[in-house]
């Protein structure tokens, strides 16, 4: 960032606590009947402790209601999309032959929403929409550059569609919470939703450092209520909102959104109790990620994922891109893209894609690590270290043996001296020249495929139908005779957490 | 005709963070005994901990200057610089003249082409009292007739100019910092490879003013036997014996940094578009809990998006 850069930021956030945020309240009267009945039915399914799909229907009418209120797409469409191309279409249609024999409460709310529905899916334009509209400048807009924040991507295309016709369109963009945060900035910002959700979704940074001198909160006056702390250190100060439609209080709108309702929260996986001989006792900062089909895994916090873009055109969603991001702008709904035995690291994937025989090296790298594991496991980790030391070893330690074992290195640093000893420890000296030769190769096959990473990444996965990640939650992709990689929706994030430092990466089942 | 060059000013963000050094090196100094935490809560983290620094550094140079009676005899004899009232920069022998007991600075003969073969200037500046203070040495291997190459006089040039620049912004003769040496004056604990490019970058276009010219951090390698602040990356351990000040950007680290600086003068910038923004004002929230008294008169005047928690800690 550059010094003019930086004295933009101050001076958009100068603007913004000095004229204060604004907010616009809208009525939508459908949806509000609708969240009045999803709420008696959350409440009657969360009582009569009833079966999952009845559990899944109550997520279904709190994603339709969290779609319709905090986006400006057309709520036709919207109902539409997520009937059909997000599951929502199965979940009812479990549910249609059994609704008779539930108890009345249920019954009558869940007729009411499937009632609600069909009205609002009559219904073209969306409220929020007609406001912003309203809010834009009009006529010539003297090069003022607007930003939309949407956090879902698929929805992204229909509301391209819904603004294209207002002047210098292409002076608009649509963005994703997180690019606002160090990469982008406009003239004014509009954000969906209501004051509170921003707090619950640790994304006060899109008010507190604000990328625009004008920001916009559009949203529905049945649950618009919260404010945002300024800088937390003093708990009265708040950040000033402007005019008269400030938000109102309203009974804890927490409490009902189940999407979120791990957010901040802890993930817990099911992890083995019995720790491997490779584990080095070190551990590093990770988030914890749930995805869509009940596994998980912990990410570094200060690492890098694969994720994949994903536009909507023609009513598909297919992959427009892959992109590395940063692990702490990762949110629900991002898809991302790992190998299917662990690791964000994708590059063993491509290192196989590229190396003839790949398979008989590897393989041959398990037959040596797993005999020394089974020396460990045997004689201790200290006694294997005398030993290699007595066969001629210049760097056994402790440490390093483990790291030798551990099936993601590819070798040690001096084959002359360490790995002789290792062989001669194992009895697989005869192996030392295809091993030496395997591991050499493995090397490089790594160094090339760092470059070669993306261009195959973007070329496999560009234009792919990306239906089944959001219908199961997860997608296989398969290239070729090239090894899978995976697709995972994030269902939840959770919070830093202090983990093995060799657990990172790996896929993991959740412990419900 | 080119358009008449305008005075580069900082903009009013960055002169209250240059105000917030200096108050806290007074504040530091004024209760010796105690020890000051102030955190300031920002919109972005960029180029704050320079500015502190700056802020720093001119009230320990001024305080240095104060203590000390300008000892010009020191340096007759010697290469000095000074710079007049017309803001030109004399470099010469400095000369006194007993019997009238005044100081003044002989600059290097100057062979004229114009003037007729043999014939030379010599110009000799005469100094007044009050402007003995503005007399400092030059590095004793200064040559003038020394030949450099065209990149050594770039750099010359450019820290020339940004020492010139910030003493005029900041009221203050940073010139002195070449005759005083004033030692490590803070550490800071953040993103390395950023900040590096935030202090070696111009903060004006048309001139050179560069914070790393004169903060000098230990790690450039000119800086290295006049250095007057360290870098460490975000993660290190602090020295609990330290003497200096250390300025903490916050990040996921800064619980243990907070318990490790108890018994030290720190000044914690929170970014508030930082993903750990949250757990740092946590942090902060319950080192604070346990101060012994606020530290008053510390709120930023003129930038309503800093806020500021001052508090001493011991």
């Amino acid at each position: 960032m550059t010094f003019e850069e930086c004295t933009v930021a101050y001076n958009d956030a100068n603007a913004v606590l000095t004229k204060g945020i604004q907010t616009r309240r809208v009525d939508f009267p459908e949806l509000a009947d609708f969240n009045f009945a999803r709420r008696r039915f959350m409440s009657a399914v969360k009582r009569g402790a009833m079966h999952e799909d009845w559990e899944k229907a109550s997520v279904f009418f709190c994603t339709v209601h969290a779609k319709l209120a905090r986006t400006p797409c057309s709520p036709s469409w919207l109902i539409n999309h997520l009937l059909n191309d997000r599951g929502g279409q199965q979940t009812l249609k479990k549910l249609q032959h059994r609704v008779c024999s539930v108890d009345p409460s249920v019954r009558e709310s869940y007729k009411e929403l499937l009632e609600g529905m069909k009205r609002i899916s009559s219904i073209d334009t969306n409220p929020i929409l007609t406001e912003v509209l309203a809010l834009l400048p009009k006529g010539f807009r003297n090069n003022c550059k607007i930003l939309f924040v949407l956090r879902d991507l698929m929805l992204w295309e229909e509301f391209r569609n819904s603004i294209r016709h207002i002047p210098d369109s292409d002076l608009s963009e649509i963005v994703k919470p997180s690019y606002l945060r160090e990469r982008q900035r406009g003239d004014r910002i509009f954000l969906f939703g209501p004051p509170w959700m921003f707090s619950l979704r640790n994304e006060e940074y899109l008010l507190r450092s604000p990328a625009a001198r004008k920001i916009f909160i559009i949203g529905c006056a049945h649950e618009f209520s919260g404010e945002i702390r300024l800088s937390g250190f003093d708990d009265s100060v708040m950040i000033p909102i402007s005019g008269t439609q400030k938000p109102t209080s309203e009974d804890d709108p927490y409490s009902f959104e189940t999407l979120l309702s791990n957010q901040g929260g802890r993930l817990v996986f099911k992890r083995s109790s019995v720790s491997r001989v490779w584990e080095s006792g070190s551990v590093i900062e990770a988030v914890p990620f749930k995805f869509g089909n009940k596994r998980g895994t912990y990410l570094r916090t200060d690492s890098k994922v694969w994720t994949v873009l994903v536009n909507n055109v023609g009513g598909i969603p297919r992959c427009a891109a892959v992109e590395k991001v940063d692990v702490k702008d990762l949110e629900p709904e991002d898809l991302i893209l790992m190998t299917t035995h662990g690791g964000g690291d994708m590059i063993p994937v491509v290192a196989d894609m590229i190396l003839p025989h790949s398979k008989q090296i590897r393989e041959l790298q398990s037959v040596w690590k797993n005999a020394l594991i089974r020396e460990i496991e045997r004689h201790g980790i200290d006694e294997v270290v005398v030993r290699l030391a007595h066969y001629g070893a210049t760097k056994a330690s402790a440490a390093n043996v483990r790291n030798w074992a551990n099936p993601r290195s590819l070798g040690m640093e001096n084959l002359d001296s360490d790995l002789v000893a290792l062989l001669k420890l194992i009895g697989l000296e005869s192996q030392y020249t295809s091993i030496v030769d395997g591991i050499q190769k493995l090397r490089g096959a790594h160094q090339s495929a760092g470059a070669q990473l993306q261009r195959r990444l973007r070329e496999n996965l560009e234009g792919q139908d990306l239906r089944s990640v959001f219908t199961h939650g997860v997608m296989e992709v398969k290239h070729g005779n090239g090894p899978a990689k995976t697709i995972f929706i994030i269902e939840e994030r959770g919070v830093v957490e202090e983990i093995p430092e060799e657990l990172e990466g790996e896929l993991l089942e959740m412990d419900e | 005709m080119t358009p008449p060059e305008t005075a580069f000013d900082l903009p009013l963000w960055a002169k209250d963070l240059i105000s917030s050094g200096e108050r806290f090196y007074d504040l530091i100094h004024n209760h010796e005994d105690r020890r000051l935490t102030v955190a300031l809560c920002l919109p972005r983290v960029e180029f704050s901990a320079g500015f502190i620094g700056l802020g720093i550094l001119k009230n320990a140079l001024e305080q240095v200057l104060q203590s000390n009676e300008p000892q010009l005899r020191e340096l007759l004899g010697s290469m000095v610089s000074y710079q007049d009232p017309k803001g030109r920069v004399v470099v010469g022998i400095l000369e006194l003249r007993e019997n009238e007991k005044t100081y003044s600075i002989l600059e290097p003969i100057n062979v004229s082409k114009s003037l007729k073969p043999g014939a030379v200037t010599q110009r000799r500046t005469l100094l007044k009292p009050r402007e003995y203070g503005k007399v400092t040495a030059l590095p004793m291997n200064f040559n003038p007739n020394r030949q450099i190459r065209s990149r050594q006089i770039e750099k010359v040039i450019s820290h020339n100019q940004s020492i010139l620049e910030l003493s005029r912004i900041l009221d203050c003769e940073l010139t002195h910092l070449q005759s005083r040496p004033l030692g490590v004056l803070f550490n800071v604990f953040g993103n390395l490879s950023r900040i590096r490019s935030e202090w070696s970058q111009s903060l004006s276009k048309d001139k050179n003013v560069i914070l790393g010219e004169v903060l000098r951090p230990a790690d450039e390698k000119d800086c290295e036997d006049s250095h007057r602040c360290r870098f460490f990356p975000v993660h290190s351990e602090i020295a609990e014996n330290d003497s200096c000040i250390e300025i903490i950007e916050g990040s996921r680290a800064l619980p243990d940094q907070l318990s490790s600086t108890r018994s030290l003068n720190r000044i914690i910038l929170l970014a508030r578009n930082a993903p750990c923004y949250k757990d740092c004002v946590a942090s902060l929230r319950e080192s604070y809990s346990l101060c012994k008294g606020d530290a008053t008169g510390f709120n930023i005047e003129n930038s309503k998006p800093i806020i500021s928690l001052a508090f001493f800690h011991k």
